[in-house]
């Protein structure tokens, strides 16, 4: 039953098209509005700092050490684009990753979550992303299939996980992020741009 | 910062129009000087620039009466140049957003040359985006490939010195131009390769970036000067000598001599295939004259021990045409 319906076929037809309109751009909107709308920011931004075991470049984007590794070294974010790091374990540690805050809506009218990005590195590096999503106790990770891989020919990633029918990607969950698990020897990489998408 | 962009420019107004436009957009040209190399109808402001454009009162159009090549454009505007930095550009390529980016990156930098990446036509053909391989090696091995800005060594710019000698991917200190007298040659073709190896022979303070700041267009129209096959190829032979003695002389880098030896070799190469077969007989004399001039003995030696592929070439060259 659509409300207020205008007396004139006309009237009733442009109201009809007008609820519907919003209904499918709904139903299609990106359910990532905040991280892309963070990560333009830094976009914009230039800031260069030392790197520590917890670094938040702006809400929502953070980078994260296991602190046995004790790193070091330096990040910047250049006019247009995000991220350059240059980071020097001192140490053994298990982890060392970019976090990014996703929304944590109701997946279940969409078909796949991913992300597309560009990538450069002097040495060639490879970065494992994984969709993180919260849950009562803890969280689950799923990892998508494909690894980044960074060279210094800039170039283009883009990879895509299906939403339905998996044990590892609950449809609702309290919160979510995509997480870069970063290597845990020295490297240097920069992060040119990356986008997140629902569909 | 300020930054002048330098259009030399030959029957080219709607290109021409085309590249200032962009300009107005990214923002960051303080000056524009147009340098119309004879062309039949000569660049009018009217033509090219909107009445009430940003352009006013910055612009500056000279005109030459005859065609005198790309480079004697960009020496007389450089003369018009009163900017800290200058850019020359092609009216048929065009400018990058990434570019705007650099610049604002440079304000406050000291450096002689910023010497950054560009897209190639042909590597859009080929499938690709970016430098043509070649470029993309002398980057490679140069290990600057990854990186907004950076400050290079004179290892390193030996390195990127072997890379195409375009004018137009470099932003360059005005003084530093002007104090060091680099200029382009006043050839038809080749006119490049003067501003480019003498910039790198005078250079201590180099950048590098690896943002894309041009998208640079190569045609295959056999009209564009430089798709030129006749008698105008062999002029390069002068500014070469003027390159090859200053390079040459006692306290310069041996290391950018080699890499110069390098570049003329593959250079020689390429004008024998694309000249006129019946001019390849000048072409073999006169490049055997540059290699017995240059490459002396003790240097010949060296360049046995240090690149011998680029010796055996050089002996190839030397007898190319006599056997």
């Amino acid at each position: 039953m659509i409300h207020g319906i205008a007396t004139s076929f006309d009237g009733q037809v442009k109201r009809a098209l007008n609820v519907l309109r919003k209904k499918v751009t709904k139903s299609n909107a990106d359910l990532n509005p905040k991280v892309n709308n963070s990560l333009a920011e830094l976009r914009k931004k230039v800031i260069r700092g030392n790197i520590q075991s917890e670094i938040r470049f702006l809400p929502g984007v953070t980078l994260r050490a296991d602190p046995a590794l004790k790193i070091q070294g330096s990040y910047d974010s250049p006019e247009g684009r995000l991220l350059t790091l240059d980071i020097t374990p001192q140490a053994q540690g298990d982890w060392l990753a970019l976090h990014l805050s996703l929304d944590s809506g109701d997946y279940t009218p969409h078909g796949f979550v991913g992300f597309a990005c560009r990538i450069a590195a002097p040495e060639p590096v490879i970065v494992h992303p994984c969709l993180r999503s919260g849950t009562k106790e803890s969280f689950i990770d799923s990892f998508f299939n494909k690894h980044i891989l960074a060279t210094p020919e800039e170039a283009s990633h883009l990879d895509a996980l299906p939403i339905h029918n998996r044990s590892d990607l609950p449809l609702h969950a309290p919160w979510r992020e995509l997480v870069l698990f970063l290597p845990t020897e020295r490297f240097r990489w920069s992060l040119h741009d990356l986008r997140v998408f629902v569909v | 910062m300020s930054l002048t962009l330098v259009l030399p420019v030959h029957n080219d107004a709607q290109n021409l129009r085309r590249v200032l436009q962009q300009a107005h957009r990214l923002g960051i040209f303080n000056r524009v000087v147009v340098s119309d190399d004879g062309s039949d109808e000569p660049v009018s402001r009217a033509a090219v620039c909107p009445p009430n454009a940003w352009l006013q009162g910055r612009f500056t159009i000279l005109h030459s009466n005859t065609s005198k090549g790309a480079g004697h454009a960009r020496n007389r505007a450089l003369e018009h140049v009163e900017t800290e930095h200058v850019l020359f550009f092609d009216s048929d390529d065009l400018l990058t957003p990434d570019l705007a980016a650099l610049v604002r990156s440079l304000a406050g930098q000291h450096f002689d040359f910023c010497l950054f990446r560009h897209t190639d036509s042909r590597s859009i053909d080929l499938g690709g985006l970016g430098q043509m391989p070649f470029d993309e090696a002398h980057w490679r091995r140069a290990g600057v490939q990854v990186g907004a800005l950076r400050q290079i060594s004179q290892t390193q710019a030996c390195a990127l010195a072997e890379t195409a000698n375009y004018p137009w991917n470099k932003i360059y200190r005005t003084d530093f131009l002007k104090q060091n007298d680099i200029r382009c040659s006043e050839t038809m073709v080749h006119n490049d390769i003067e501003l480019h190896w003498m910039s790198f022979h005078h250079g201590r303070d180099i950048l590098v970036s690896d943002r894309v700041g041009a998208l640079h267009f190569v045609a295959p129209d056999e009209q564009r000067l430089t798709n030129r096959k006749g008698e105008e190829r062999l002029a390069v032979f002068t500014p070469l000598d003027r390159i090859a003695v200053a390079l040459g002389a006692e306290g310069t880098s041996e290391r950018l001599l080699e890499a110069f030896l390098r570049f003329v070799s593959g250079l020689f190469d390429w004008i024998r295939n694309n000249i006129a077969p019946p001019l390849r007989e000048r072409l073999d004399e006169a490049t055997r004259d540059f290699l017995l001039t240059h490459v002396n003995e003790a240097r010949f030696s060296k360049l046995s021990r240090t690149d011998p592929v680029l010796a055996r070439h050089i002996v190839f060259q030397l007898e190319r045409g006599r056997i």
